[in-house]
């Protein structure tokens, strides 16, 4: 792929006028939203928060519960054995009935912008206007037949013969009609690939693609709630009924405010984290609910506290494996931190900013993954470690200390504890696919209309792909021992990033356009403020290098070589564990053979 | 292998007044799946001594057997072993043989041999996936439950129970195999040996596994010989010591046995140890499905059948198996009536366990859960 198709596909839009959702709304409640209803600031500032709160409150729960169910389900599939809600539950043919279904409602625009792209916008709208409403009545008249009538036919003894008998032959006739949504799944990829940009305009159009993704949506989720996602409510509800016990003798304040402590930053971080972005009336959305200058501070003083709460309950439970739990804690504490700042402190060197907004729109030609591919490694790692993720869950080993500081909790101060693990690893997901992997950005396959959708998908598509990493390493590896994981910290992950941050440095010093996101600084003299004002210049690549000294185009291709045997060593690394691991009938160590 | 060369962390004195934390490990823990307790004095995380506490599932039975006669006998020894159970069915039939002077025919000491080893593997299977768990890995446990599922299968389809067979009897076996049962069990052998490659590119070459059980534990072979150390845990510091080769039963002596010994008696050669123990058990039982067809008789027609009227002469005889934790003993006095009048089992977890406190102390906390796990100790031995 040439790079000025990567950088069409990376669509950069204009930041200057963009604000966040929590901003979009106090302007809409500053305006008249109904005729003659007005809103004093207390007033609406009171609407603002309880919005803002209910919004995380919400979406933090139901990620939370379908991370966990989904864990369940996967860890089972790794594990060649049956997960939950398995049994019987989910037939092939009721899960190729909605994926039909989903997959017909998707399409259907897809198919029309693709068919768009290639007349290139000379065909008549209107024949494509009435395609639209045919494919959509049909698929609509297959689905209304196929969960409303054919159940009740099905139902009715009576219905082999007479009038019921032909409509339940159109049963058939109404599968063919879902033929073509098959089709339109298919051409979902091709206009994927070509059909980004619509070259004519076929009215309501948009309006369309909306409706068939929000029905879609609608079928998707009341499927997943009934055959994915019924055991982690029905769980989340017990829990909540559950006896809340103190153990004797503990100390009862800190015991009882440690899970609320350990919850509430866990609340916070998903303020800052952008989940997406939309133009709406040519302006730009983000999809947060406050865009800090310091987003990413925010998030790592928010781990730090988890962990000082962690501690808290640990010392207060009055049981001795809660104290070596906390112990643990503490000294995974201090290991993780300073390799984690590390790594996070060269993605701050690479876009400039602590704004996490700010450093997703840096990456719109090089993704940060790209120049620092180790710091990367280095947070993946240590991000296992912040969350007590297994093989680094030592202060809740379940073999050893029986959930370590959560062995006196139950009810619902343990699920508060449970539902900040899982919230802290979409959380610290999320700040890897907004560090590294470019957030929302990707081709952007609907066009500036469905930029509030394909921004969506990409940012939870990155952050799903990080979490199931999450899931794969917990059904893998064995746990780690605590001074194991304190001399890998110590002795090579501290080094590792201390050298990653000084490679960033020199890089961003040195000009080499992937260290500074292909925006480089430019000094010129500023006559009015008689001083050099520092500059920003976008460039690509190889206009860089066209305008970079020899000394810096030594660097640069020094360090790109480098990179490049670096990678083949990972990717020669990875074929032998994946592929090539087949041949090891020696034992790694001489077994002596006598008889 | 010198005992200063190992990874023990050296107990340092404290200058500052301290308190040794005591754990109490069990009775009920995830990682002691029978009743066990083990009391551990710990300077923080480092173990300075490990006390097992004994006694939660004392049954009695070398008493309770004294009352029942052989076949509820056998029926209970092998209640004390349940993850390979046939091994006290061949050790009281055994017994009574040696007492009577009975020879049993070729094709049940066939027989007899084939489920044995079917049982050692059952039982390195369960131990394969209890020590993942130890050593905190959640997955090792369900593969090999999954192929365990199938051997369990194959024993059903053989006696009809599941764990405790009851398919070794006096004088021979208790029934003819099913026709088509040496093509299941050969075709068991070819799923497993690509099962085994899978556990080891799973698991055995995990650096964290590596790291987990290298010098961990280290057993020398003279502490493990003090000790009274059998099996496999004798076998891995060093000592080809192998009942089934030594001191041949069954049709052991027709088998080239070949014993696997370890040479630092750590974590990671018992694993190694075991692992290459079920692959010669595999190898054995391939050689004794040739030897199981025909139709000549399984059972000695002289020896009553009727567990109930069964009498032995008045002897006294012990006799030893080489199950799959070690050498399981049985001594067993006669007095002429159809019960046993003495029974003494020689278990060889209990002598295991009392290694414990050797192998833990100076190691830390979560070292303790993977040694224990690398013994493969069975409670229901321990306390009989």
């Amino acid at each position: 792929m040439s790079l000025s198709l990567m950088l069409l596909l990376q669509q950069r839009y204009d930041m200057s006028e963009a604000r966040t959702m929590w901003e979009a709304l106090r302007a809409w409640l500053n305006t008249e939203p109904l005729p003659g209803l007005r809103f004093s600031p207390g007033a609406s500032n009171a609407i603002m928060l309880v919005t803002a709160l209910l919004f995380i409150f919400v979406l933090e729960l139901l990620i939370t519960i379908g991370l966990q169910v989904w864990e369940r389900r996967l860890m089972a599939r790794m594990q060649g054995r049956r997960g939950p809600q398995e049994y019987g539950g989910v037939t092939p043919q009721r899960f190729r009935r909605i994926a039909t279904q989903v997959g017909a409602l998707i399409g259907l625009p897809a198919v029309l912008y693709g068919v768009n792209y290639w007349t290139g916008g000379t065909a008549d709208a209107k024949l494509f206007w009435s395609m639209a409403i045919l494919f959509f009545a049909l698929g609509l008249a297959g689905l209304l037949y196929r969960r409303l009538l054919l159940p009740v036919l099905n139902a009715n003894p009576a219905s082999g013969r007479g009038l019921l008998s032909i409509l339940k032959f159109k049963a058939t006739l109404f599968s063919l009609c879902m033929l073509p949504c098959f089709a339109a799944a298919g051409g979902l990829a091709l206009a994927v690939v070509l059909g980004y940009l619509p070259k004519a305009h076929i009215p309501f159009l948009p309006q369309l693609t909306v409706l068939c993704t929000f029905l879609a949506f609608i079928l998707y989720m009341a499927y997943m709630i009934r055959f994915y996602w019924r055991q982690g409510f029905y769980d989340t509800i017990k829990i909540f009924f559950k006896e809340d016990t103190v153990p004797l003798n503990a100390d009862k304040l800190l015991y009882l405010i440690a899970p609320i402590l350990v919850y509430i930053p866990a609340l916070l971080s998903w303020v800052v984290i952008p989940f997406g972005v939309a133009a709406i009336e040519g302006q730009i959305v983000y999809y947060m609910i406050q865009d800090l200058n310091v987003g990413l501070l925010l998030i790592i003083a928010d781990f730090a506290m988890f962990l000082v709460a962690v501690i808290m309950s640990g010392y207060a439970s009055n049981n001795k494996y809660a104290l070596v739990g906390a112990m643990r804690e503490a000294a995974m504490l201090l290991t993780y931190e300073i390799p984690m700042l590390m790594s996070l402190l060269c993605v701050a060197i690479f876009a400039g900013s602590l704004n996490l907004t700010e450093i997703v729109q840096r990456q719109s030609m090089t993704w940060g993954i790209l120049p620092l591919f180790p710091a990367f490694v280095i947070y993946l790692v240590v991000s296992l470690a912040e969350t007590n993720r297994p093989p680094f869950d030592l202060p809740e080993a379940q073999n050893e200390l029986l959930g370590g500081y959560l062995v006196e909790y139950s009810g619902m101060r343990f699920a508060l504890f449970y539902v900040a693990e899982y919230s802290n690893v979409f959380i610290v997901s999320a700040i890897m696919s907004v560090c590294f992997l470019g957030g929302w950005k990707g081709p952007m396959f609907l066009g500036p209309d469905g930029l509030w959708l394909t921004s969506l998908f990409w940012f939870l598509l990155k952050t799903y792909a990080l979490c199931f990493f999450f899931i794969w390493a917990r059904s893998t590896m064995p746990r780690i021992r605590v001074d194991q994981i304190m001399f890998f910290s110590w002795k090579f992950l501290l080094p590792a990033s201390v050298v990653v941050m000084a490679a960033t440095a020199v890089g961003v010093v040195n000009r080499h356009p992937w260290f500074s996101a292909n925006q480089l600084a430019v000094s010129e003299i500023d006559v009015t403020v008689r001083d050099s004002v520092t500059q920003y210049q976008t460039l690509t690549t190889a206009e860089a290098l066209a305008v970079m000294s020899v000394p810096e185009k030594a660097f640069f291709w020094g360090y790109n070589v480098l990179c490049l045997f670096f990678g083949l060593f990972i990717l020669v690394m990875a074929w032998r564990i994946l592929f090539a691991a087949r041949r090891h009938p020696q034992p790694r160590r001489e077994v002596s053979w006598s008889g | 292998m010198t005992r200063s060369s190992d990874r023990r962390v050296e107990i340092r004195r404290d200058p500052l007044l301290t308190e040794k934390l005591i754990y109490s490990v069990g009775p009920q823990h995830p990682s002691l799946p029978s009743p066990l307790e083990l009391r551990v004095q710990a300077d923080g995380e480092l173990i300075e001594r490990v006390t097992p506490e004994l006694g939660y599932m004392h049954r009695g039975v070398e008493q309770l057997v004294t009352q029942r006669n052989y076949g509820q006998a056998a029926g209970l020894i092998s209640r004390c072993e349940w993850l390979a159970g046939s091994n006290a069915d061949w050790l009281v039939a055994d017994a009574i043989e040696r007492i009577e002077g009975i020879t049993v025919p070729e094709r049940a000491q066939w027989l007899r041999t084939l489920v044995l080893e079917l049982s050692r593997i059952g039982n390195h299977l369960f131990w394969f996936g209890n020590l993942g768990l130890e050593a905190g890995a959640y997955t090792p446990i369900f593969i090999a439950m999954r192929e365990r599922e199938m051997l369990l299968d194959l024993l059903e389809m053989l006696s009809g129970h599941r764990h405790h067979h009851g398919w070794i009897v006096p004088g021979g076996v208790r029934n003819a195999p099913p026709e088509d049962f040496s093509g299941h069990v050969r075709a068991f052998c070819l799923w497993f040996r690509g099962r085994l490659d899978e556990y080891e590119d799973f698991f055995s070459d995990n650096a964290i596994w590596i790291n987990r059980s290298e010098l961990i534990g280290t057993l020398e072979a003279d502490y493990a010989f003090e000790y009274g150390a059998t099996g496999p845990v004798l076998r891995a510091s060093g000592i080809a010591h192998d009942l089934r080769r030594d001191q041949p039963y069954a049709m052991y002596g027709a088998l080239d046995v070949q014993v696997p010994t370890g040479e630092f008696g750590d974590v990671l050669d018992r694993y190694r140890v075991r692992f290459l123990e079920m692959r010669e058990s595999l190898r054995i039982i391939e050689a004794c499905l040739g030897n199981i067809g025909g139709d000549t008789p399984l059972r000695d027609p002289d020896v009553n059948p009727d567990p109930e009227a069964l009498t032995v002469s008045r002897g006294e005889v012990y006799t030893a198996v080489e199950s799959p934790r070690g050498e399981l003993g049985l001594t067993l006095v006669s007095d002429g009536t159809n019960r046993p009048s003495r029974m003494h089992l020689r278990a060889p977890s209990l002598y295991h366990l009392f290694l414990l406190d050797e192998l833990c102390r100076g190691y830390l906390l979560a070292d303790l859960f993977v040694i224990y796990g690398s013994l493969d100790i069975m409670i229901g031995e321990v306390d009989k």
